[in-house]
């Protein structure tokens, strides 16, 4: 068995007394260490797969194992950044990366050199004593990530978290979390509606149709300089995806000019 | 700057008028006094320590109830939020009890708590207590459910998630309340420093009152007017830095 496995996951919500299905007869496998994008339009259920993976959401019926597990609750082993980044206002940068650190009960002599490596690690150690809302929402970001990466997690869930960036910013973390998380060897899930931006980070892109949400498609990505965003390659695959998203979409005779 | 014009402006046109209503409203000196006699009035109340020990025995009751009607407030919205379902149990009763004015119990408070410092500090404690306590439970029922998530995925158990995370993160909403709470509670200062007490800013209007010395009437009124501005403008500096730590636009 895969190191997470989904298998006929199904989720429907209760909407004005209708049940609304959300997410239908998903089937993933997803190794240890890979690095996988989903990716689909909106109401493709991306997200809500995320967080039913994450253990935040459960789905209505099939499984969804993670080592073998069934997922029933979030786990510091797994850990989660969100878009809107779940930073806590009134801690300092330093003291938001030790959060998971006093959790897990790490000692208070050890906390400081973790929380030292990692704000470092995501180039922040000139702002470790500033409060979120002093930095950037692309500085945020680097806490978040550096948070999560803090308590050593098997998993990383990333919901959309570059989605409230602006593109040069995007740019340049989509870069950053890509190298990051695979100096560290992490399995990530990193959930997008931006073509270019699974291409950068996904070894493997996991393609959403929408209404209700299923695996359209997935494609692998082999590239071999993730930061050539003009490469032949990076290109082919990008357009390939763009195809397959059109597809994907609904209405596909509809056209915004 | 503009400020610095506003408020002269504004004090310059409320005394205008006040001279003119002494001097041509034909009222009898005594009964409506001029600005210049309350001027001297504040200075005769200066002088024989009055004020400063009315306003100092004023501050400690309004200290007290309002800091106990914040703590209980807060601690009991932050269970009564949190466990929505007895929440449910207690709200039809809130809703009852909190329209009533505080001085309606009055015979009851006496009955309960005596005369003296009692009522008055139980009367400012039942102003407060209710605009904390809603504020409070709306604050966490309307919490950002992103602090909840980061709770559970963060191994946070209850009920250390509670002090932990959730109430400073809804803290900036409730401050709102702290600062409804406190204008009410002073308001009632008056009310309740009328019964029993022997001191305060509320005896002062009393005995004044009594006494036909409405010249001291007016400079006990106006002096509850600028301690009350004064205690609003601290806790709106509270509130602002609040605002800004929290990274909120207000």
């Amino acid at each position: 068995m895969s190191y997470i496995s989904v298998r006929h996951a199904h989720k429907e919500f209760i909407n004005n007394g209708a049940p609304l299905t959300i997410l239908e007869d998903i089937n993933l496998d997803i190794e240890r260490g890979e690095f996988i994008c989903l990716l689909g339009p909106s109401g493709s259920g991306k997200s809500t797969l995320l967080n039913a993976m994450a253990g935040f959401e459960l789905i209505s019926s099939g499984s969804i194992t993670i080592d073998g597990e069934p997922v029933k609750a979030p786990q510091l082993r797994y850990v989660t950044v969100f878009q809107n980044y779940g930073l806590l206002p009134w801690r300092t940068v330093e003291s938001n990366i030790a959060l998971g650190l006093e959790s897990k009960g790490v000692p208070k002599s050890e906390r400081a050199a973790i929380v030292d490596k990692y704000v470092t690690m995501v180039g922040l150690g000139h702002a470790r004593h500033r409060y979120p809302a002093e930095l950037s929402g692309g500085m945020q970001q680097r806490v978040s990530i550096a948070r999560a990466l803090a308590v050593d997690p098997d998993i990383i869930f990333m919901d959309e978290p570059l989605g409230a960036l602006d593109a040069l910013t995007r740019i340049h973390l989509q870069d950053e979390i890509s190298r990051i998380c695979r100096e560290e060897g992490k399995t990530v899930i990193f959930v997008t509606h931006d073509i270019e931006e699974a291409v950068v980070l996904a070894d493997r892109i996991v393609l959403l149709s929408a209404n209700p949400g299923r695996v359209q498609t997935i494609i692998p990505v082999n590239i071999i300089d993730r930061t050539d965003r003009t490469s032949a390659s990076f290109v082919n695959i990008r357009n390939h995806i763009f195809e397959q998203f059109q597809l994907a979409r609904e209405d596909k005779i509809e056209f915004y000019i | 700057m503009k400020r610095y014009t506003y408020i002269p402006g504004a004090f310059l046109m409320a005394l205008i008028i006040w001279v003119c209503i002494a001097h041509f409203g034909g009222f009898n000196e005594a009964l409506f006094p001029t600005p210049y006699k309350v001027f001297l009035g504040f200075g005769e109340l200066l002088r024989n320590g009055i004020l400063v020990q009315d306003i100092v025995d004023s501050l400690w009751r309004f200290f007290i109830g309002y800091t106990v009607s914040v703590v209980s407030g807060v601690l009991l919205g932050l269970v009564l939020g949190w466990y929505r379902g007895i929440w449910n149990y207690i709200n039809p009763i809130v809703q009852v009890i909190r329209p009533i004015s505080p001085v309606a119990w009055l015979p009851f408070i006496v009955l309960f708590f005596g005369i003296g410092e009692a009522p008055a500090i139980v009367i400012i404690f039942m102003a407060a207590f209710f605009p904390v306590l809603l504020s409070t439970v709306s604050a966490i029922q309307t919490i950002d459910p992103v602090y909840i998530k980061v709770a559970r995925n963060f191994g946070i158990k209850e009920p250390a998630v509670l002090f932990k995370i959730i109430l400073p993160a809804v803290f900036p909403n409730i401050a709102s309340g702290l600062h409804i709470a406190l204008g009410t509670a002073w308001i009632f200062l008056v009310t309740g420093e009328m019964v029993g007490s022997q001191t305060g800013l509320g005896f002062l209007i009393i005995d004044m009152r009594n006494n036909l010395r409405n010249d001291l009437l007016m400079v006990a009124i106006l002096t509850i007017g600028f301690v009350g501005l004064f205690l609003d403008w601290s806790v709106s500096m509270g509130e602002k830095w609040i605002y800004k730590r929290w990274g909120i636009e207000k």
